[in-house]
């Protein structure tokens, strides 16, 4: 029985972190875009968007055998929105990022619906909104994301690239 | 191609990149994971012992007090007025 438990324990562990290797990163860069903290090369660089995730990925790995045939990344993101949304007015703060000038709730939209390519649909019933409010956030995020591009720092799209040699 | 596609397109565009994961992010999680998992099976067999005590207090009344058994032996005296 014992024995059983720590192979079990160890095959989960194994499939855990084939995961994490695979989706870890774009997981994390969601969270740092969630987060509004400035990307960086660094391990380490983005401290709050690192704390939202592995609270998301632990529930993930508590959840791993009660999931058969559900999909751990869609569990982690709706880990993730959720997490975000509790503790939101933690993030009000401007940090640099890419959405660092959007309210948390824009952030929340804009991160399901074009980073992550979720539809309106289920990003209104992951968030527990109407579809318009979900649409009329999505439409005022972008907009105020086109109407002031970041001015200092480099390019989002060139963030990650930055700094490798 | 419509203008709300070329917006999306763009913002998609500046939201796009990886984030390079630290190495230890994956054993952190794994670690506070078991954790929970392991909190949560305490609490259900926390519960599970509570019923099976419930249980077991329910029978060993129900066989000392024996409520259902004997209907009350005595009629209820006559009302005198």
């Amino acid at each position: 029985m014992r024995e059983r438990r720590a192979r079990d324990e160890r095959r989960r562990a194994r499939e855990f972190d084939a995961f994490v290797a695979g989706a870890g990163g774009r997981l994390l860069h969601a969270a740092t875009l969630l987060t509004g903290e400035r990307p960086g090369e660094r391990p380490g660089a983005v401290p709050g968007a690192q704390r939202l995730l592995v609270g998301a990925l632990a529930r993930t790995y508590a959840e791993w055998d009660r999931m058969r045939g559900g999909d751990p990344y869609e569990y982690t993101r709706q880990q993730l929105a959720a997490r975000f949304a509790r503790a939101a007015w933690r993030h009000r703060r401007p940090r640099g990022g890419v959405l660092a000038g959007l309210a948390p709730q824009e952030r929340l939209v804009l991160v399901l619906r074009l980073y992550e390519g979720v539809a309106e649909e289920q990003t209104a019933a992951t968030l527990g909104l109407p579809v318009e409010r979900v649409r009329t956030l999505a439409t005022r995020a972008m907009a105020t994301l086109l109407s002031t591009p970041p001015a200092s720092g480099p390019r989002p799209g060139a963030v990650v690239a930055e700094g490798v040699t | 191609m419509p203008l709300p596609d070329r917006k999306e397109r763009e913002v998609r565009r500046m939201l796009d990149g990886v984030q390079p994961l630290p190495p230890e992010l994956g054993e952190r999680a794994r670690a506070l994971g078991a954790r929970v998992d392991r909190r949560r099976r305490v609490l259900r067999r926390c519960g599970w012992l509570l019923l099976l005590l419930v249980v077991l207090a329910l029978v060993v009344w129900a066989l000392v007090a024996d409520p259902w058994s004997t209907a009350p032996p005595e009629t209820t005296p006559p009302v005198s007025w």
